[in-house]
């Protein structure tokens, strides 16, 4: 998968096609407009807010009627204006006067990244008396194994995932005691946002032991197990085994989204969800989808729009929040429409 | 006197660089701009240099280590870029400060709404800087009207660039955006950017592979196009920063990526000479 530049028309048209199966579940969208700019008036992004959250938006603007984004500047904070002001420094202590934080949180990424655990939950890795490495966490040891490769703890400090290797095998484990073994080297660990499903990309076949004797290989065999070597394959802590894949698959064609405990793989122009094929999508870049957790409906932002599984289209979010209601997934995102309105918009599917 | 001896240093280092001109059939412009040129060279050499003594690696700490890391960890940067080994590390110092800042912004930053609102609106939005190499769509505006002027078909053929799309459109600048989400064509953009520099300044008298880069560094972060006399004086502006906003102290951006051309010299190969 690569975060290129992608046809985001066929793109769009394959997903709406997936999509429509669902569109049963489209509810009604509703729209409010927060402020309408002056004519000629532009928002300086980089030193505004706009935010969207569950339960209210937090808007913040600084603008400026100058096309150079020079002064004169105005303030819109609660709904009042304020103005003009001269310099940036006197316009933004009054844009940002009370509040302790001015920076905007990062919710640019539809794929979950998780928070580091506080600090005395996360487990540690320790060598052994003989000189083998062990995992500490909550007052247990996990291993001893020759090689620690990664370790994480969940941002709860519940649960901790360690990659590890030995000369016959390697290893992918959970705290809870689930536990599973291949060849070849695992890469980076991800997870789900409840810490609880979890996968690694791994590459080759091959365990420690095996890979060093491979210089012993005659020059046939040398080659076919480099090409081995270089394929890749990806196991779930549930026990599941994906793959081979290209040497071109990596841990960021794995993803768990925000929105889901779901694991997504893309690989060969198919998207996966646990492992069953979802769609066709030529390329796919996980920051832009937002599917619901049964995996029925998603959005996908591009920016121009933000489509919709049953087909649906509006502008495109400035910033938008997804969360659950009632027992269905509530999109909620904020838009700058007609270059001055700025909207508000919500939707559950 | 420890600033006399830079200073001598500078100009026997100029002056060797006369003797050896770099651009000789180029370098016939009237003395007196020659001489303007040297004494404002010579004035913001000194400056820089005892600014450039600074330990940025210490000042920007983690931010720093993660950009040296970044450029460990995507040693295809290098190649890609398809210039001779002195452009390809004037132009990894170049971007450089770029990729600790970006190092130290990653979190804080929405850059999204900035993207949507540039794709939607246009040119009033295009005052934000993408990725890695921090590059803003006004900056990639010009480079690419620049490329599609400068270059003829032969070049753009050897260059490996194809002519831009020309026009201003919702879609054009989504396509834009697309490539500036890219660190490929982000690279790109950094080759075209050392080409055009090329075709705008090859006439001018650099002292030496220092000067060379504080000149493009400055270009690249103050904006290319204003010209070298306005360029030269904007050479020791303390305008770089890690910060959102509010920044506490500020720093010469072109002395930032000459820290990192010095302690990256060519003989230790660029790779080998990070930190593992």
């Amino acid at each position: 998968m690569k975060r290129t530049p992608f046809p985001v028309s066929a793109r769009i048209a394959l997903m709406v096609l997936a999509g429509l199966a669902s569109s049963a579940l489209a509810q009604e969208t509703t729209r409010k407009v927060l402020y309408s700019l002056q004519p000629g008036e532009t928002i300086m992004r980089a030193e505004s807010t706009i935010a969207i959250a569950a339960g209210a938006a937090d808007i913040v603007l600084v603008t400026t009627m100058a096309k150079d984004n020079k002064g004169p500047f105005f303030v819109v904070r609660d709904g009042k204006r304020t103005g003009p002001f001269t310099g940036i420094k006197e316009t933004m202590a009054t844009a940002y006067a009370g509040r302790t934080d001015s920076s905007q949180k990062n919710r640019d990424c539809a794929s979950y990244t998780p928070p580091p655990p506080p600090e005395d939950a996360s487990a540690t890795t320790e060598s052994d008396q003989q000189g083998r490495q062990v995992v500490k966490f909550k007052g247990k040891t996990f291993g001893s194994h020759l090689l620690i490769f990664s370790v994480q703890t969940t941002p709860d400090g519940a649960l901790a995932y360690l990659t590890a290797g030995d000369n016959d095998k390697s290893w992918f484990e959970c705290s809870d005691g689930r536990k599973v073994s291949f060849g070849g080297i695992p890469a980076e660990i991800k997870f789900s946002p409840d810490g609880k499903n979890a996968a690694v990309v791994c590459q080759g076949n091959f365990s420690m032991g095996e890979m060093n004797n491979m210089s012993k290989l005659p020059p046939e065999k040398l080659q076919a197990a480099f090409a081995e070597q270089e394929k890749k394959y990806l196991y779930t802590i549930a026990g599941k085994k994906y793959g081979p894949f290209k040497s071109s698959f990596g841990a960021h064609d794995v993803w768990f989204p925000k929105t889901s405990n779901d694991m997504y793989f893309h690989v060969n122009d198919q998207l996966f969800r646990n492992g069953a094929p979802m769609m066709k999508a030529d390329s796919f870049d996980p920051c832009q989808f937002y599917p619901t957790p049964d995996g029925k409906a998603y959005a996908m932002l591009t920016y121009e729009n933000i489509v919709f599984s049953d087909g649906k289209t509006y502008p495109a979010p400035l910033d938008i929040v997804v969360f659950q209601d009632g027992g269905k997934t509530v999109f909620k995102w904020i838009t700058l429409e007609n270059n001055k309105d700025i909207v508000v918009y919500q939707r559950a599917m | 006197m420890f600033i006399r001896e830079r200073c001598s240093v500078r100009r026997s280092s100029h002056a060797t660089e006369r003797a050896t001109p770099r651009r000789p059939n180029r370098r016939a412009a009237s003395f007196l701009a020659t001489v303007a040129v040297i004494a404002l060279f010579l004035t913001s050499g000194s400056e820089a240099l005892s600014a450039a003594d600074e330990d940025y690696a210490a000042i920007f700490g983690d931010k720093y280590a993660a950009a040296e890391r970044f450029l460990r960890e995507n040693v295809w940067i290098a190649g890609a870029l398809r210039l001779s080994p002195e452009d390809t590390r004037i132009a990894l110092a170049v971007v450089f400060p770029e990729i600790i800042r970006f190092s130290a912004l990653e979190d804080a930053i929405q850059v999204r709404g900035l993207k949507v609102l540039y794709v939607q609106y246009g040119r009033a939005y295009m005052n934000f800087s993408v990725g890695h190499f921090q590059m803003k769509p006004s900056f990639v505006e010009n480079l690419e009207s620049d490329y599609n002027r400068l270059f003829n078909p032969e070049e753009k053929s050897a260059a490996a660039i194809p002519a831009f799309e020309r026009g201003d459109s919702a879609e054009l600048r989504n396509k834009r955006v697309l490539r500036l989400d890219d660190t490929v064509w982000q690279v790109r953009y950094l080759r075209m950017f050392i080409l055009v520099m090329e075709k705008r300044y090859g006439h001018v008298a650099f002292s030496d592979a220092e000067d060379r880069l504080r000149f493009y560094a400055t270009a690249y972060n103050a904006g290319y196009a204003s010209g070298e006399r306005a360029l030269r004086r904007a050479m020791n502006d303390k305008r770089f920063h890690t910060e959102l906003l509010f920044p506490k102290r500020t720093y010469v951006y072109a002395d930032v990526a000459l820290f990192f051309f010095r302690t990256h010299p060519p003989e230790a190969n660029l790779q080998p000479a990070l930190p593992t």
